[in-house]
């Protein structure tokens, strides 16, 4: 089978993936709704009650779209990533940009600390998140700029993450008991609570980022075949770098910020998505992998709130349990496909 | 009946004052007072910017420092939360007045309620108000409220999942006509607060844990009985455990020969949390006739201090009476657990004398029974050693 065949099919398959994980997490919950009810509802052939319009609309719809747009960005966040260290293990956590956030969220929630900025109600744990795992993103640029070694970069990356998170435990250390939680629950992540308030800041912020990364579909196939193939296309190596910790670093700082660092979908959905397409260009892998982190974040999130109702998981619970095994997958079964 | 007397009695104020300011410019030769502009003046001061109501009184709070309620003409009410988020709760058959500002409304009466915390449970059960709660976020085998627990059992009452993520779908379906939620912990239920306001569900901050004094705790009673128009029932039963409490203070005077020492922390791990001075806890127990043995430990502070093994050893060695929390610290249940986590603890003076008390479960969701509880603490520093192994709400470790 000729290898963009294959690529349509497969992002036909995951298309229809998607679809199925949107619709049970639009049908399963608290109140059924059938496929024919959907139907229906979307035929406008059924009359909503204010309860099933508050579920639909308010409750279901909000979180499949974050599911949708926060799984995809994880996804193209670790792509970029793994593009740049040409590691298939790293994820977008890997620069510290998660110990910035938790960091920074620490300060929020651990100490007495107080700014205007942070005091916005519910949305300082958001700003604070948000401001962190950007000001972890400036650090490793400001590095990336000094060291050409890619190798070095990870290292200064992995010990700035240790930096923010030796700063993280001295705050734990003083605070009291009860904020120590507040942390933790944050630490796992979860779509529970998403408003559309928040959806249409991430919108803003993920849709012009993954349109952009795909734009950059060439340069990245470029990049991808070595340096010296990227600089005789007249691409600025340097500046090409930052542009693609830049981008990562965009999307994992929006979704940590409204529904904290969730693990594994950075690292292993592109890997999963490079395994199924059997191919490295980036103009085919960047819509499969937006698709597959997608579902992946839907299924989980499902898994999250269905498994034992009405309690729900942390979804870095859920996405560690299926995440993980793959990653061993990965780890004994390397294969050079970047 | 009591907002009548209000009415009341701000009305003669208003009168009496527009009495003075006329005989006041009577008084006063060659001043230019305008007697119904000073008359329009002081209803105009009375009058809320953000609803347009007028103010008639203010309810009496003695120790909780965290909340207000404030009456206007026509029975409604405005309650602000310690942020300063305010409540407007409208009679029955009144219509919501034009309101200026972003307000928390709610209609009254409030017949469903959700219940965050199981300690809003406790500050519902002394009005007769447990049949009104339709949601909880705590499973059925950790209610220590029989009611709850029945209505648990029957369906009448809903459990909706962990309160920092609730089922929004449960909530939503139950509609309650408010949710009392703890906001501002971290806890992750402010996110929650900001889905209910765009899911349409009323919610009221509650926050008897941000008081100091284990009064003013008790005293959030009065808050519930502002929402549901219990507030002569809550002020009743708030004045009875005041007395309650001040004859045990009376009492306490009265005791003669020096107070016993005594200390309070529990273990997480490995960390020690002990009562800082101005805990309400410490509070409670000095109320009881105890001394609290770490008299310098953040004296103007709530809640804990850490402190390793050593330390702690050093400040509590000649204790006479410890109450360790065995429902925070849950790894130490009996004085063998508590010399297992440090072996020296052996040395401590109640320890030795085998004077350590343990709280029982139902403790936490008795945060009404304030007086009970340091009736309590009263019976064990007061009976000889030996002679009770517990109480209501304590229990004497083996």
């Amino acid at each position: 089978m000729g290898k963009n065949k294959r690529a349509i099919l497969i992002i036909a398959g995951l298309i229809i993936f998607l679809i199925f994980t949107i619709a049970i997490n639009l049908v399963s919950g608290s109140v059924d709704f059938t496929l024919k009810d959907l139907k229906d509802i979307l035929l406008k052939n059924r009359e909503l009650s204010t309860l099933e319009y508050n579920i639909l609309y308010k409750i279901r719809i909000p979180r499949i779209v974050s599911g949708l747009l926060y799984g995809g960005a994880l996804g193209i966040s670790g792509f970029l990533l793994q593009t740049f260290f040409r590691n298939p293990i790293v994820g977008p956590y890997v620069l510290g940009v998660s110990s910035g956030a938790r960091f920074f969220v620490g300060i929020f929630l651990l100490t007495n600390f107080s700014l205007k900025v942070f005091q916005a109600g519910v949305l300082g744990i958001f700003i604070a998140s948000f401001v962190g795992s950007l000001l972890a993103m400036l650090l490793v640029l400001l590095f990336a700029q000094k060291v050409n070694d890619i190798s070095k970069l990870v290292v200064v990356g992995i010990m700035l993450g240790y930096i923010a998170s030796a700063g993280t435990n001295l705050m734990i250390t003083f605070a009291e008991y009860e904020k120590i939680a507040s942390l933790t629950l944050w630490s796992m992540g979860s779509f529970s609570g998403i408003t559309w308030d928040m959806i249409k800041f991430s919108f803003i912020i993920i849709i012009p980022t993954v349109i952009l990364t795909f734009l950059l579909s060439k340069p990245l196939e470029g990049y991808l075949l070595g340096e010296g193939y990227a600089r005789s296309m007249g691409i600025n190596i340097k500046t090409f770098r930052i542009i693609l910790i830049a981008l990562s670093s965009m999307l994992s700082a929006c979704v940590t910020a409204f529904a904290g660092p969730i693990s594994f979908v950075g690292i292993a959905v592109p890997h999963l998505t490079r395994l199924m397409m059997k191919t490295s260009q980036p103009k085919v892998l960047i819509p499969g992998i937006f698709l597959l982190g997608s579902s992946f974040c839907l299924l989980a999130d499902y898994f999250a709130r269905a498994i034992f109702s009405p309690i729900e998981l942390n979804i870095s619970t859920v996405t560690s349990f299926i995440g993980a095994p793959i990653v061993i997958y990965m780890m004994v079964n390397r294969r050079k496909v970047i | 009946m009591i907002r009548r007397k209000i009415y009341f009695t701000k009305l003669t104020l208003l009168l009496l004052a527009l009495a003075f300011m006329l005989t006041g410019c009577k008084g006063q030769e060659g001043a230019s007072v305008n007697s119904q502009e000073d008359f329009e003046e002081a209803v105009m001061e009375n009058i809320d910017e953000d609803t347009g109501l007028i103010h008639i009184g203010q309810m009496e709070l003695k120790y909780a420092e965290s909340f207000s309620v404030d009456y206007y003409q026509g029975g409604y009410k405005i309650i602000t939360d310690w942020n300063g988020r305010r409540t407007l709760l409208v009679p029955e058959g009144k219509e919501v007045p034009q309101l200026k500002a972003d307000i928390n409304v709610i209609h009254l009466p409030i017949e469903s309620v959700g219940v965050f915390a199981t300690t809003a449970a406790a500050e519902l059960r002394p009005l007769g108000l447990l049949d009104k709660i339709s949601l909880v976020t705590t499973e059925v085998d950790d209610w220590h409220i029989p009611e709850v627990k029945e209505g648990m059992e029957e369906g009448r009452i809903t459990y909706v999942g962990r309160n920092s993520s609730p089922d929004y779908e449960l909530i939503q379906a139950i509609k309650p006509d408010l949710v009392l939620i703890t906001t501002g912990t971290g806890h992750g239920t402010d996110e929650v607060a900001a889905k209910f306001d765009e899911l349409g569900i009323k919610w009221i901050s509650r926050g008897s844990q941000r008081e100091s004094d284990p009064r003013g705790r008790l005293e959030w009673v009065k808050f519930v009985g502002a929402l549901f128009d219990k507030e002569e029932e809550a002020e009743e039963f708030y004045d009875a455990q005041l007395k309650k409490i001040e004859e045990i203070e009376e009492r306490v005077a009265n005791l003669e020969g020096e107070r016993e020492k005594f200390a309070s922390f529990f273990l997480s791990n490995d960390i020690y949390y002990v009562r800082n001075k101005g805990d309400y806890e410490v509070k409670m127990i000095e109320l009881a006739g105890g001394e609290y043995i770490l008299s310098h430990l953040n004296p103007d502070q709530d809640g804990n201090s850490k402190m390793n093994a050593e330390e702690l050893y050093k400040g509590i060695e000649d204790v006479d009476i410890l109450f360790y929390n065995n429902r925070l610290g849950r790894s130490i249940q009996s004085i063998d657990d508590l010399i297992a986590s440090a072996e020296y603890f052996a040395d401590i003076k109640a320890v030795r004398d085998r004077r350590v008390w343990g709280y029982k479960p139902h403790y936490f969701q008795h945060a009404d029974r304030v007086a009970d509880m340091i009736e309590d603490l009263y019976t064990i520093f007061t009976t000889p050693h030996g002679e009770i192994t517990e109480t209501e709400y304590f229990f004497l470790m083996d």
